[in-house]
């Protein structure tokens, strides 16, 4: 594991040293920063296969910072199979981005490699974390680093407090806790920490305490419901390989690891548990309705992303963490094809991000449009693909519990919600009538090498992740106790209704049914009209207390202005889906009796 | 490590220079040789910097007292740091003077090197009744530099008000507790045992005195006025050290049961100056107002931390005076250049705001961390509340000073702009360096026997 950290701290220092002779952008030396990050991905690689194969935990130490007799912080790189896992996925994406950037970026591109590579870093610096300090150190960099990339682009310096802002609260949840575990502990390492509360029966209350600041860091790093301003901001103004590093595997879903380093504090509390199921399935639902109501595809993918990561909190809620690991390893590798899809598309229409203004591109785009095809449906847990055996663990581990009826139909209708959006943007883009200007349409292909084979890759690890990672996990013992994965699963029917259903419903809601759509309407406009009066007050409160912008409004005023998809492919792609679905249970069914 | 008589001798010979140079300035022609006038200062603050920090590099770790007749010296730890900081600010503000100030050169030179041989005094001396004596001096020396350089007031009255009420309560102080108890050695009285209305009448004045003179809420007025930048440094940097060390050298050792009876009502107090100059420090603008706030912002922590009765707390407080005064320092200089505006010297001047910003692995963050964990142990609500205030309360008190610099025009690089940010920038990280190194020990202790292990 130190060479990982290793290799991604010479690819950083590399793209450094170009950057400052502005090389990167020179024919000769383009190349030199994407082939440094590969053989890190090469090397992570390597070893995550060794680790499968021989699962260790080993610790090295760099150094100790001694503030004072019993405040020792120990900075080093700790090497088990989470680490090694998440940092493999880092890497992968990492150069994923690099190569993309090639393509996607023609200005500037320096900036945009170095502040990637930044951010993987400081990622696998912050997996290869043994201690709290350490933690925090790699979370604050993090936030210094899309600062700065925000504040690159001149049109959005004004927001640059918006996004810095609300981590500092976030801070205040976090040394406070980190305080209260060092006099109570003595100790920030996640093991003592781990080891200590187990055996501590007596201190239920400190640890509740302790539970609930972590989850208000937590909650603004993860952008939950009420803190997901800064993320939709920052993302709004930055690139797409930019946008497919934070959103897939660093800044998003850190939160995710450091709710299971500390597992064994939040077990202790019912309270806390049932509090994060709560706030995770309200924001699955909310940001999959946010994304279906939204009409820029950039915000659409923070909206998902914010969406799943209300997932990963349920499971994490229901102490599955094995669940919320193959989520985020299989989330990682399909919002980053989704998100390398959309900047395909932006790239093509020179920039257009808004739906209204994009449509009829399926003959004019046809690999991009297989390619979105593919990478909505290795999202919308169809058979096969990765999220299946995702959702094939959590389910599991959701129904298995006594609290299965809180948290399953918020997962279901997130799930369908999922395929709504993503199927909605499908049409929106590809379907219909072409709403672009003419100079944009002469100019458009996709013909861009590094983009396009870069997508095929993700698409590679999109398809085959879930399962690569469902087989080792659940291949040998050991690393099923690690990631703590139960023999549960949840039954492949179960799984298939939830897609159908998605499918379905995408299909009619863009469908051009006109009395539905008008019933919908009718009885949509009282609530909306509430929504956009009652919400405006609320709103407005909330805005300045939880940073939510206007959210009931947006909700109103968009509902009020549905515009209901007459999609012309509606019904093929609808055959399409079902015969794919009944195919895929068929091959399933084959194979059990096999 | 160097022998005790030779430790003696630094320390006394880093007292006496800068006196000897103001010495040799009163004989230098003012109107031919205003260089000569200025380098002289220049060479003898570096001088004092480089033999401070010699003492603080091979120094000892025990505490050397020297006792003579009428002049003793206390050398431990916490003097050295002082002394460290103080002789590194006044080398700035030598640097920084060289070009900014043009009249009174003379007058200027000879009031900061009196200013800085009695802060280098102030912070080893061992008779209450010369530190009484050496606050007035700097206290006067002060004046008259605000007096003759400020650029909106020729005469600061209020500052006079402020200041002076302040040396008259600590020589109150000081004459109440040699009348009660006939000795003069600091170290002797923290040893003498006298009943709890005595300690808690020299407590007050004491108190009173150094809270003046530190400029917190209320009595802040005499900070917030616009000075030169070298005249603003030592306001900040260096005179905002004398009320915290007082406070540990001279008010607990000595008040040790009126500390533990009101420790938590005077922390109480001052987390309200926390929070006033935090939020105010956004409302400003005038970036010297703005860190003027920031400053006083962090003395009000260290203040906290000092009334926490942890040694956690008093030791983050020693190292939140310390790196707030070099930081104010470093942000004034780099920001009195233009530097702060400079793309290619950014990631240099980056690092003083992200210190004021409690960035782990800088040295604030240590200090505010310690202090942290000292309330939240002492006072659960009250710690929460004091990190809840200060963390996005100094981010927006340092995003207002971004955009406050961000109104100047860009500046072309010289050779000589790399001696105003490099200095400050390294001292900075060494101070970060040596806050974890084994130089901890001997504050721990030293710590320990004034808190009496509390």
């Amino acid at each position: 594991m130190e060479y990982v950290v290793l290799s991604q701290l010479i690819t950083l220092v590399l793209g450094n040293i170009l950057q400052q002779h502005n090389f990167i952008e020179s024919e000769k030396y383009k190349y030199y920063v994407p082939l440094s990050s590969f053989i890190t991905a090469v090397v992570s690689i390597v070893f995550f296969i060794l680790q499968i194969r021989n699962p260790s935990v080993g610790y090295h130490n760099l150094c100790d910072l001694c503030l004072a007799k019993n405040i020792t912080f120990s900075f080093g790189v700790l090497s088990d199979s989470l680490s090694i896992t998440i940092s493999c996925v880092v890497s992968i994406i990492a150069t994923l981005s690099n190569f993309y950037s090639i393509g996607y970026i023609k200005k500037n591109t320096n900036t945009f490699l170095v502040y990637i590579n930044a951010l993987s870093f400081v990622m696998v610096i912050f997996v290869a974390a043994k201690s709290l300090l350490q933690s925090y150190v790699a979370l604050e960099s993090m936030v210094i680093i899309i600062y700065l990339m925000t504040r690159s682009d001149k049109k959005s310096e004004s927001i640059g407090s918006a996004i810095a802002f609300p981590h500092k609260w976030a801070n205040v949840g976090f040394i406070v806790s980190m305080i209260v575990i060092m006099y109570t502990f003595q100790s920030v390492d996640f093991d003592d920490i781990n080891k200590f509360s187990m055996q501590n029966d007596e201190q239920l209350d400190v640890l509740e305490f302790i539970s609930i600041f972590m989850l208000l860091a937590i909650f603004v790093k993860t952008a939950q419901f009420g803190f997901s301003g800064w993320l939709t901001k920052s993302m709004a103004s930055s690139s797409i390989p930019f946008a497919a590093v934070v959103l897939s595997s660093t800044v998003a879903p850190c939160g995710i690891l450091l709710l299971i380093r500390l597992q064994t504090i939040f077990e202790c509390s019912e309270f806390v548990q049932n509090i994060m199921i709560i706030v995770g399935s309200f924001s699955a639902v909310f940001f999959a309705t946010r994304a279906m109501l939204c009409f820029n595809v950039n915000q659409i993918l923070v909206y998902s992303t914010c969406s799943q990561i209300g997932l990963m909190i349920i499971a994490c809620g229901f102490s599955a963490y094995g669940a919320a690991i193959i989520l985020f390893v299989t989330h990682a590798f399909s919002k980053a094809l989704l998100a390398f899809v959309i900047g395909s598309v932006i790239h093509a229409l020179s920039g257009e991000q808004n739906l209204h203004n994009m449509g009829g591109l399926f003959e004019l785009l046809p690999k991009t449009y297989a390619l979105f095809i593919s990478a909505t449906a290795s999202i919308i847990c169809l058979p096969l693909m990765s999220s299946y055996y995702a959702y094939k663990v959590f389910l599991g581990e959701i129904l298995n519990s006594e609290m299965y009826l809180v948290a399953l139909p918020p997962i279901i209708a997130t799930s369908i919600l999922t395929a709504t959006y993503l199927f909605r943007m499908i049409y929106k883009i590809f379907h219909g009538e072409k709403n672009l200007d003419e100079t944009i349409l002469a100019y458009m292909n996709e013909d861009n090498a590094y983009m396009n084979r870069v997508s095929y890759i993700a698409l590679f690890f999109a398809i085959f992740s879930g399962v690569i990672f469902y087989y080792a996990a659940y291949a040998d013992e050991v690393w099923r106790d690690i990631f703590a994965f139960s023999k549960s699963r949840c039954h492949p029917g179960i799984l298939l209704f939830i897609s159908t259903l998605g499918i379905v419903f995408a299909t009619i809601v863009c469908k051009s049914v006109k009395p539905i759509a008008i019933q919908w309407l009718h009885h949509g406009r009282f609530i909306s009209k509430w929504l956009h009066y009652g919400g405006n007050f609320i709103s407005k409160w909330l805005h300045h207390m939880c940073f939510i912008s206007a959210t009931c409004t947006n909700i109103g005023i968009k509902l009020n202005k549905v515009h209901i998809f007459t999609g012309k492919h509606s019904v093929v792609i609808g055959s399409v889906c079902i015969v794919l679905i009944v195919f895929s249970y068929l091959a399933i069914r084959i194979t059990n009796l096999l | 490590m160097i022998d005790n008589i030779f430790s003696y001798s630094a320390s006394l010979f880093v007292i006496l220079i800068p006196l000897i140079s103001a010495l040799c300035i009163i004989k230098i022609d003012e109107k031919n040789l205003q260089l000569n006038i200025k380098l002289v200062s220049i060479w003898s603050s570096g001088f004092v910097f480089a033999l401070t920090t010699g003492l603080l590099l091979f120094f000892d770790d025990h505490e050397a007292i020297y006792y003579y007749e009428y002049f003793s010296l206390n050398i431990n730890r916490i003097s050295i740091y002082f002394m460290e900081v103080t002789a590194f600010i006044t080398l700035m503000c030598t640097i920084i003077a060289k070009n900014e100030i043009d009249h009174d050169v003379k007058k200027f030179n000879i009031m900061v090197m009196v200013l800085e041989s009695s802060m280098l005094m102030l912070f080893s001396i061992t008779n209450i009744l010369l530190y009484s004596c050496l606050l007035e001096i700097i206290v006067l020396a002060a004046y008259f530099l605000v007096g003759f350089f400020s650029t909106k007031r020729k005469y600061p009255s209020k500052d006079l008000i402020i200041l002076f009420s302040g040396v008259i309560f600590v020589i109150l102080g000081t004459v109440y507790i040699i009348s009660v108890t006939g000795v003069r050695e600091i170290y002797v009285l923290s040893k003498y045992s006298l009943s709890f209305n005595q300690e808690l009448i020299f407590f007050v004045m004491f108190f009173m005195g150094l809270y003046c003179i530190s400029g917190l809420f209320p009595l802040h007025l005499w900070t917030a006025d616009s000075y030169p930048t070298s005249v603003f440094i030592l306001l900040l940097g260096a005179i905002s050290l004398i009320g915290g060390f007082g406070m540990i050298n001279i008010l607990i050792p000595i008040a040790k049961n009126v500390y533990l009876q009101v420790h938590d009502y005077i922390s109480h107090i001052v987390l309200i100056s926390v929070i006033y100059f935090t939020l105010s420090a956004s409302a400003q603008r005038d970036y010297q107002r703005i860190l003027a706030h920031i400053s006083t912002a962090n003395i009000s922590v260290s203040l906290m931390g000092l009334f926490s009765c942890h040694a956690e707390g008093i030791v983050g407080a020693i190292y939140n005076m310390m790196t707030n005064s070099v930081t104010i320092t470093s942000l004034l200089v780099i920001n009195d250049k233009g530097l702060l505006c400079s793309p290619s010297l950014a990631k240099i001047s980056i690092i003083p705001l992200l210190t004021i910003l409690s960035m782990p692995l800088l040295p604030l963050f240590y200090g505010e961390f310690l202090i942290i964990y000292s309330m939240l142990r002492e006072n659960l609500v009250f710690g929460i509340l004091l990190c809840a205030i200060l963390m996005p309360g100094m981010f927006f008190a340092v995003k207002t000073f971004c955009e406050q610099c961000n109104i100047g025009i860009e500046k072309k690089i010289s050779g000589y702009d790399f001696f105003y940010l490099i200095p400050p920038v390294v001292f900075i990280v060494a101070l970060g360096i040596s806050v974890t190194c084994c130089s901890t020990n001997a504050l721990w202790k030293y710590v320990s026997r004034i808190t009496g292990g509390a």
